[in-house]
């Protein structure tokens, strides 16, 4: 075997090897999933694979000898000849060069898009060549920025959330707390970073957090409570925690999210209440016993009044003056109309002290029933009272029959010269009902119109229209016990017409 | 069987009421009906249940036909009065007329619950109270039969 057949064989495998590696290149080349570009050194492409034609929409023979920046979007075309001039002065130094860039790419429809590319130089005769290699990482970018607003979304909802938020591992140390807390404990974040309660509260309270969270890491069970919570300065809080596990992806517990408001406000508000309410229940309760007292206590003087006179008519008739008969009829008349004050003010106060709970009631069935008992008044005035269809409505039976009793009694005692005649009626409005009282009587003044429904109000002296001027009044807190309202439409001698609504759903105080 | 009126005897009448001007009342009205009672009278619960015990000052009182019993007192009131009545054995068959000023449901109510006899209640025009006593007479020491014991 002679050397230049050794030599000869050896350039043959080499030349074999060669074209093997160019053959696998080529293959690499065609098959690669991302754009593959030659430029040579003025930036023309020499070479452009089929991924480049795919996304670039350029197909290989046009793109060929074109200058590859209009690849790119003018604000990266100048970036981009920078480099490359760079690349050629210092034969490989460039910024771009063996580095991963974003660069905004164009395809032939002028659509944009971000790439990452790199570039490697490759020798090629005594001129450098450039590879270009670019992937398009247009929805990386697009899922970057949608997880950039989606953290700070949560991010802004929390740091302004009116709640307190905060995150412990299992050793109970903070790992994250928003601004709420950190306001509320005097620290910024990077102070509670690392932290525990043990840092922050008495021992006690410290350790009932502790047992608390543990609970909550060992069963996953979330935890919801209203309990005190003494800061360190001392101030109590009342506090509505909630306490969830934390997950990590593998579904592990890897601490607890705490979440906490403060409701010390709604609490205090919430003891007002009842404080005022519970108030309000012992004055009821004083005022009943008041009203029962005056009952029995106020009558008793009157009866020895009214007696001792009536005895003194009986037993000493002959032996008194010709006055004296007047005189103790007006004594007595004094003692029956204070009599009558007394019971009118009863009446007045047992609107709320002998309330019932409220049922359907029906007013027409009412209605009857108080005619029935007005039956003699209604015979000595010769009137007479009608009425239209009436509802059933909610309400206090006794309490409406009252109502109705006092604003027809009225009618029928303030009537004019003409017998009185007294329609009750009702319309539907929209949450209810607005009931009529409609007389023929002598009509009230306007300027009188709102003072009538105040107690003691009286628009006429004893001689003429004898009362206690209780009976509107008891008929105004009867209606407002009902939720709804009462007030009169009248001119003098032109009648009067009372009207108060019931609501549907009537809310009676208890 | 008898009523008081056919026993030929006063009706023995125990008045418990604290107001004097009521009791004065009622006993010028029992005057005025001329009607021959011993009303006996005492201002309270107590004693009222010492005077039916003949307990102390009330060794020597009679038994009542009747006891007209008054609500509100001091010191021991009616409900307790009739509370006591009920659970003792020797008084508990005693009939009890209620004369109150006091109109309230819930008076009326427990006064019946305790087994009151009768509930009235003290009108303040004298003439209509002096129909009071004299129905008291007509119905209760004329009609009804009352236990002997």
């Amino acid at each position: 075997m002679s050397g230049f057949d050794v030599e000869s064989a050896d350039r043959d495998q080499l030349a074999a090897a060669l074209r093997a590696s160019e053959f696998h290149v080529g293959a690499i080349y065609q098959v690669s999933l991302d754009p593959i570009i030659v430029i040579d050194n003025d930036g023309t492409i020499r070479e452009f694979n089929r991924a480049a034609e795919h996304t670039f929409s350029r197909r290989r023979d046009k793109a060929i000898g074109t200058p590859v920046v209009r690849l790119f979007h003018p604000s990266a075309q100048e970036r981009f000849q920078k480099n490359v001039s760079h690349f050629q002065a210092t034969g490989g130094e460039g910024s771009m060069v063996g580095r991963n860039v974003e660069m905004q790419c164009v395809r032939q429809n002028g659509e944009q898009f971000v790439a990452e590319m790199a570039l490697q130089p490759i020798p090629f005769e005594d001129a450098g060549r450039l590879v270009i290699f670019l992937r398009e990482i247009t929805e990386r970018k697009r899922a970057e920025l949608a997880l950039k607003d989606s953290q700070r979304l949560y991010a802004s909802l929390v740091e302004n959330l009116p709640l307190c938020v905060m995150r412990k591992d299992r050793e109970g140390r903070f790992t994250f707390a928003n601004r709420a807390f950190c306001t509320m404990v005097g620290r910024p974040l990077e102070q509670l970073t690392g932290k525990t309660d043990f840092d922050l509260y008495s021992h006690e309270l410290a350790e009932k957090y502790r047992r608390d969270d543990a609970c909550v890491c060992e069963t996953g069970d979330s935890f919801e409570t209203i309990e005190i919570n003494r800061a360190p300065d001392g101030t109590e809080r009342h506090v509505h925690v909630m306490k969830t596990a934390v997950h990590d992806s593998g579904d592990s517990i890897i601490g607890i999210q705490i979440l906490f408001m403060d409701i010390t406000d709604r609490v205090r508000a919430e003891l007002a209440v009842r404080r005022t309410s519970d108030e309000l229940k012992q004055s009821n309760l004083e005022l009943q016993q008041f009203a029962y007292v005056a009952s029995h206590d106020l009558q008793a003087p009157l009866r020895a009044i009214a007696g001792f006179a009536q005895f003194l008519q009986h037993d000493y008739q002959d032996q008194l003056g010709a006055n004296a008969n007047e005189y103790i009829r007006q004594i007595v008349g004094g003692v029956q109309r204070m009599q009558q004050l007394i019971n009118d003010l009863l009446a007045y106060s047992r609107v709320e002290s002998r309330s019932r709970p409220c049922v359907s009631v029906d007013l027409a069935v009412v209605f009857d029933d108080v005619v029935n008992l007005l039956r003699a008044e209604i015979a000595e005035s010769r009137g007479e009272v009608t009425r239209g269809e009436l509802p059933s409505v909610a309400g206090d039976p006794a309490q409406l029959s009252q109502l109705l009793q006092n604003l027809i009694s009225n009618d029928l005692k303030y009537h004019s010269v003409v017998a009185p005649r007294v329609q009750v009626t009702a319309d539907r409005n929209d949450s209810g009902w607005t009931i009529a009282v409609r007389d023929n009587g002598i009509g009230i003044e306007s300027r009188h119109h709102e003072r009538i429904f105040e107690i003691f109000v009286r628009l006429h002296t004893q001689d003429k229209y004898p009362g206690t001027g209780i009976g509107l009044a008891v008929c105004r807190r009867i209606v407002l016990r009902h939720g709804g309202r009462i007030w009169v439409e009248s001119e003098v001698d032109r009648g009067s017409t009372f009207y108060f609504t019931l609501p549907d759903r009537s809310n009676l105080q208890p | 069987m008898s009523t008081i009126a056919a026993l030929g005897r006063p009706a023995e009448i125990l008045l418990v009421d604290d107001s004097k001007v009521d009791v004065m009342l009622t006993r010028k009205a029992f005057e005025r009906e001329k009607l021959v009672v011993n009303l006996h009278h005492v201002e309270n619960g107590v004693e009222c249940l010492a005077f039916l015990r003949k307990q102390a000052k009330y060794l020597d009182v009679p038994t009542p036909d009747l006891i007209l019993l008054d609500i509100n007192m001091p010191v021991m009131d009616g409900h307790e009065v009739l509370t006591e009545l009920l659970k003792d054995e020797n008084l508990r068959h005693l009939p009890v007329v209620i004369l109150t000023s006091s109109e309230d449901e819930r008076d009326i109510l427990a006064m019946y619950r305790l087994r009151c006899n009768a509930y009235l209640s003290k009108p303040v025009d004298a003439n209509k109270f002096q129909e009071v006593i004299k129905l008291i007479n007509a119905f209760w020491l004329t009609v009804v039969v009352l236990p002997r014991k």
